[in-house]
């Protein structure tokens, strides 16, 4: 899979420094799973706010994103019935980002639906939120 | 052994509630039904900013959750030895402070223990929504 680093903000307006994956999710044989994908093959694919907004870290910076416990929001960019691109995606609903991310997202060559899968939020985190606001 | 609870020992109320959606300007009503006795004692969780987007219209006019799923928290609450969840949706733009503010009256709620939030989901006509 090909990693990209960045600050992703939640839903809930916390701000956390990330990795965010990119891979192609095929469903030839059945089931969708997973195919890895290289930072060439995905430059084509991937709308200029994004690709203007991460890094490409190299792999001891890999580390310097801390794990969250946080699921993170993925775009789908459909390629066919199929296939689609899954970009875990910095940029929270109602920001120009997110908007410019999927107006972009439309106009590639090649992409022919969009899809939006949101965060996951575990009861800790969420409680913690609560504690802090 | 007591009675098991039954859909149909619940009340519910149908309601209209007014839904930005993450793709800005968008908003929709959706028909949201809410539990308002049941014999567990746990009701939909109705604060102050989830009520104030209630609307008045009619809930037949509004549209029924076809081509996506709304942000929401799932709550639970123990009952006995059950755990118990309820569903609250966030009809608020998550760049809305009443966002955040909504999910901590839910969690803040008595007899809510805890609570994850979803995000929303969509799987179809994007391209619809999308201004830009």
């Amino acid at each position: 899979m090909a990693n990209y680093q960045g600050f992703y903000e939640s839903d809930t307006n916390q701000v956390i420094y990330s990795n965010f994956t990119v891979r192609i999710f095929d469903a030839t044989e059945g089931n969708f799973t997973p195919i890895t994908t290289s930072v060439e093959f995905d430059q084509p694919l991937l709308p200029e706010v994004f690709k203007s907004y991460v890094i490409i870290p190299s792999s001891s910076q890999l580390r310097l994103a801390c794990p969250t416990r946080i699921r993170l929001r993925v775009a789908q960019l459909f390629l066919s019935d199929i296939r689609y691109l899954s970009v875990e995606l910095p940029f929270r609903g109602g920001s120009l980002k997110f908007d410019e991310f999927f107006g972009q997202a439309k106009e590639l060559e090649g992409v022919i639906e969009l899809g939006l899968v949101g965060e996951r939020i575990p009861p800790l985190e969420l409680k913690q939120l609560c504690q802090n606001l | 052994m007591s009675k098991p609870i039954t859909a149909l020992s619940r009340k519910k109320r149908r309601v209209a509630l007014l839904y930005e959606l993450d793709f800005v300007p968008r908003q929709t009503l959706l028909r949201v039904d809410l539990i308002i006795d049941d014999p567990d004692g746990i009701l939909t969780p109705v604060t102050p900013l989830y009520s104030a987007r209630f609307l008045p219209a009619s809930p037949v006019s509004a549209i029924p959750r076809r081509d996506f799923e709304p942000r929401k928290v799932i709550t639970c609450s123990v009952v006995g030895d059950r755990a118990v969840t309820r569903r609250v949706f966030i009809p608020y733009r998550p760049i809305d402070v009443n966002h955040d503010l909504l999910i901590c009256e839910v969690l803040g709620v008595v007899y809510v223990k805890n609570g994850e939030y979803i995000g929303e989901i969509q799987q179809e006509l994007i391209e619809r929504l999308i201004v830009l």
